[in-house]
C-alpha cells in the first residue's frame, strides 16, 4: 500500500546543481590558494641566502673532544689527536674564489 | 575682408609650420638618443650590480671561513688548556709519590706560556676588508681590496697556528719527561 512520505519527495534539479557547483568552485577557490601560497613560501625560501652551518665543523668537534683522565697515556693519546694542522683548512678553496 | 581673413589664415600657417615640422623632425631623434643613453646607463648599472653582488658573495664566504678559523683556534686553545690541567694534576699526583717533576714543571712553564702568546695572536686574526674607512675616505670593496685583506689575515692565521703547534710540542714534551724511566724518585 502506497503511503505518502514527504521524505520520499523527489530532489529539485535546479537546487542540487546549483548546490554542486557551488563546492565545485569553493574547492578550486582553496586549491588555487594553496598553490599560490606554496610558491610564495617557495620563492622566499630561495631568496634567502645559504650560510654553512659553523657548529658542525668536524675539526671543532674534533678539537672539543678528549678525556678528562690524568694519566700520562691518556694524556698522551689526547696530545696525539690534538690536529692543529687541519685548523685552516679551506683555505685553498677559499683563496681560488677571489683568483 | 574675406581677402583679408584668408591672408592672415595663410600666414598663420606659415608662421606654426616650420616649428612644427622641427619639433617634429626633432623629438623623436632626441628621444631614441635619450632612450639609448638610459638603455646604456641601465647596463653598466646592471652590470656593476652584478660585480657588487659577486663581490659580497665572495666577501661572505671570506667572513664565515675567518670566522670558523677563529673559532677552531678557540677550541684548539680551550683543548691545550684542558691537557695543562690534566698534566698539573698528574704532577700533583706524581710529586704525592716523591717523583722528581722539576724538569716536566719548568718545560709546563714555557708551555702555558706559549698557549698565552697564541692566545694573544689569534686575538689579531680579523678580515679588515676596509682599511680606508678608518681614515674617513669613501669606502668600496673590490675583489683586490679582499685579495689584499685576506693575505694580511693568512699571514695572522700562520702565526696564530705556529704559536699554537709550539705550544703543543712544548706539552709533548712535558708529557714525554713524566713517563716513567724519565723522571725519578726524589732524594
Amino acid at each position: 500500500m502506497d503511503t505518502f512520505n514527504p521524505n520520499q519527495m523527489p530532489p529539485m534539479p535546479g537546487l542540487e546543481e546549483k548546490k554542486s557547483k557551488g563546492s565545485l568552485i569553493a574547492v578550486i577557490l582553496i586549491l588555487v590558494l594553496i598553490i599560490i601560497g606554496g610558491l610564495y613560501f617557495l620563492k622566499q625560501r630561495v631568496s634567502q641566502p645559504v650560510y654553512a652551518p659553523v657548529t658542525g665543523d668536524s675539526v671543532t668537534e674534533s678539537l672539543n673532544t678528549q678525556s678528562s683522565s690524568d694519566e700520562v697515556s691518556a694524556i698522551e693519546t689526547d696530545l696525539k689527536a690534538t690536529d692543529i694542522d687541519s685548523i685552516d683548512q679551506g683555505a685553498a678553496a677559499v683563496e681560488a674564489e677571489l683568483q | 575682408m574675406k581677402n583679408k581673413l584668408l591672408l592672415f589664415f595663410a600666414v598663420t600657417v606659415l608662421a606654426v609650420l616650420p616649428n612644427l615640422s622641427l619639433a617634429a623632425s626633432t623629438t623623436p631623434k632626441e628621444t631614441i638618443k635619450d632612450k639609448i643613453e638610459s638603455k646604456k646607463e641601465e647596463i653598466k648599472n646592471n652590470i656593476e650590480e652584478r660585480k657588487q653582488n659577486a663581490t659580497n658573495q665572495i666577501e661572505l664566504r671570506l667572513n664565515q671561513f675567518v670566522g670558523n678559523v677563529i673559532e677552531r683556534f678557540n677550541a684548539a686553545t680551550s683543548r691545550l688548556d684542558i691537557l695543562v690541567q690534566r698534566i698539573d694534576s698528574r704532577i700533583t699526583k706524581m710529586e704525592a709519590q716523591n717523583i722528581d717533576t722539576t724538569k716536566a714543571k719548568e718545560i709546563l712553564v714555557v708551555a702555558k706560556a706559549k698557549i698565552e702568546t697564541a692566545k694573544i695572536d689569534i686575538a689579531l686574526v680579523t678580515l679588515n676588508t676596509n682599511p680606508s674607512a678608518s681614515s674617513g675616505q669613501v669606502a668600496s670593496t673590490t675583489v683586490s681590496a679582499l685579495k689584499e685583506a685576506f693575505g694580511i689575515t693568512k699571514t695572522q692565521i700562520a702565526k696564530a697556528k705556529q704559536d699554537l703547534k709550539d705550544a703543543h710540542a712544548a706539552l709533548v714534551d712535558v708529557v714525554n719527561s713524566l713517563k716513567p724511566g724519565n723522571n725519578k724518585l726524589e732524594n
